[in-house]
């Protein structure tokens, strides 16, 4: 969806003051965004989508700290996003360790089953192998490169702004972008 | 080259999302209120705390004043073996 210049930020503004139909314009504007990139991190449609609205609660309670100097809304939900992703990583890899199940990327088929509904039968049919080749591929990419690409791809973040989201510096964002295009480039045979 | 995996990504991570069912969600969570994190102080055994605290304040010095408690509570902190010892209190 495009977003018209500097709407995001008059809709946080009015977030802040409590109304609830900005809120609701706002998960329009971003929740597939994010529900789409959280949902490709974690290899979970219904883990993304959690994680989607575990954002927006956030920025319902947090909006009034919201700083424009520190960067755009986009990238502040997408930082909000890309944090609580680590944490369900960090809290799946606990589970495995402990035995407890099979954690984060349990459902990485299922984001994958939903994915080209709207296409036509042809075209589904046609790519779906390609499709499928290369979410194994980008699931078998280390995680922080994963972020990265995604980032810049479902997002259209630039290399500093995926820096300021990943917290890391510019030019570390810039490697892991490298390395994860030539590393997915690598797993595809191109 | 970067523009057609990035392409390709894109495509992967596609997939229909529903903002109502998500926006739903989200407003019955802002609208639920916070976690009450001392409603064990308003359960039932809780309330009993404070009642068994002002019972002590009131009656400890009476025992004291009367005599009782003064030698009970030095038995007790000196160990006395008639307290505390087999057969004892």
């Amino acid at each position: 969806m495009q977003i018209p210049p500097g709407e995001t930020e008059t809709l946080i503004r009015e977030i802040a003051a409590g109304r609830e139909s900005a809120l609701v314009r706002l998960i329009a504007v971003l929740g597939p965004g994010l529900a789409r990139y959280a949902g490709r991190v974690l290899g979970s449609a219904a883990d993304g989508d959690e994680v989607a609205q575990d954002v927006f609660v956030r920025i319902w309670r947090e909006a009034g700290r919201f700083d424009p100097a520190r960067g755009s809304v986009q990238a502040w939900a997408y930082r909000i996003a890309t944090n609580l992703c680590i944490d369900r990583q960090r809290r799946a890899r606990v589970r495995r360790f402990l035995g407890l199940g099979a954690g984060a990327g349990a459902g990485a088929e299922a984001a994958g089953e939903v994915a080209d509904v709207a296409a036509g039968p042809e075209r589904r049919l046609a790519g779906r192998e390609r499709l499928a080749a290369v979410r194994q591929a980008l699931d078998a990419l280390p995680a922080r490169q994963r972020m990265a690409l995604l980032l810049a791809a479902v997002a259209d973040f630039s290399g500093a702004e995926i820096a300021s989201i990943m917290g890391v510096s510019r030019g570390s964002a810039e490697q892991l972008l490298v390395r994860a295009r030539s590393g997915l480039r690598a797993r595809l045979g191109e | 080259m970067d523009d057609e995996i990035d392409r390709l990504v894109r495509a992967a991570a596609d997939r229909p999302v529903d903002t109502g069912a998500i926006g739903r969600a989200v407003l019955d969570r802002i609208a639920a209120p916070p976690p009450d994190l001392f409603a064990w102080l308003r359960s039932g055994p809780a309330r009993l705390v404070p009642v068994a605290y002002l019972a002590l304040l009131v009656a400890v010095p009476l025992a004291m004043r009367a005599g009782g408690a003064e030698d009970l509570i030095a038995a007790v902190a000196l160990g006395d073996p008639m307290l505390t010892g087999p057969g004892g209190l």
